[in-house]
């Protein structure tokens, strides 16, 4: 199995887009703005979905 | 079907690369495949959902507006639905592990249980709907009440669906159907289940504490 098969890679996708979110989120506040929470939300979710995914790609795939 | 094909949906071995995965040479069932899909297009949209709540609740103020603001108590009968739909994913869970090993009195057992406390969930939730009736929320009180049932709403709809699913599931289960190696149908409705819960407590979350 490639390494990068394992099914633990998928929090480092998922974590990825987090990652960006709580960029997003922090970033606004020493620019000067709000908050975007909707923003927020939909980057986070956008984690879980890319994270789920990429589970069902390397689980559905074949070890041969 | 082919023979190989066949072979790899009834092998039933869950392998170290995936708990979920049915075949020693990798894949998932059709049924798990589905219902991952299933959840990752819900994800989507309760984070729409969510997401149009905080544009809502950005762009009115205060939040909730002063003549619901005392209805929303978090300690009320919405706290011992949320107990026990936490409790019903753990039942769940047990009637999974269950019947992995073969356990199928404990798995009719718990899956039953699951099933009664999905029904226990949603009748409190119509309960705590009468009583939000009686104070004068309702869908058309503003953003705030419009957000607020849709939210909750949709989320009941989807316990609604869930509890179908068990019942199904408990019919199967009654008739025999399941086994450690043929199982499919628990493993995918559970993790519906699960993530029904998990969307319940970001909601009690956001609604009631944030």
């Amino acid at each position: 199995m490639h390494p990068i098969q394992h099914p633990r890679n998928t929090i480092i996708i998922g974590g990825a887009f987090v990652l960006v979110a709580a960029i997003y989120a922090l970033g606004a506040v020493p620019l000067g703005y709000h908050i975007e929470w909707a923003g927020v939300t939909m980057l986070a979710a956008l984690g879980v979905a890319m994270a789920i995914m990429f589970y069902v790609l390397i689980a559905g795939s074949s070890k041969d | 079907m082919t023979a190989d094909s066949h072979a790899l949906a009834t092998t039933g071995e869950h392998t170290p690369l995936a708990g979920l995965a049915h075949d020693t040479r990798g894949g998932i069932s059709n049924v798990v495949l589905g219902m991952l899909l299933f959840i990752t297009s819900e994800v989507m949209f309760f984070a729409g959902l969510f997401a149009a709540y905080f544009n809502t609740r950005a762009s009115n103020h205060p939040w909730p507006p002063d003549e619901f603001a005392h209805i929303l108590n978090p300690f009320s009968i919405i706290l011992v639905a949320t107990i026990i739909l936490i409790s019903s994913s753990f039942t769940c869970q047990l009637a999974v592990w269950a019947i992995r090993r073969s356990d199928r009195t404990g798995f009719l057992r718990n899956i039953a249980i699951t099933f009664v406390l999905g029904v226990v969930f949603l009748l409190l939730q119509a309960y705590d709907y009468s009583l939000l009736f009686e104070e004068g929320m309702t869908l058309g009180s503003g953003p705030f009440g419009t957000t607020y049932f849709t939210l909750t709403g949709f989320h009941g709809a989807h316990v609604f669906g869930g509890v179908i699913m068990l019942g199904v599931v408990l019919y199967r289960g009654m008739s025999g159907q399941f086994s450690s190696r043929h199982h499919d149908a628990v493993e995918a409705a559970s993790l519906y289940w699960h993530f029904v819960d998990v969307v319940w407590i970001l909601l009690f979350s956001i609604l009631y504490f944030l």
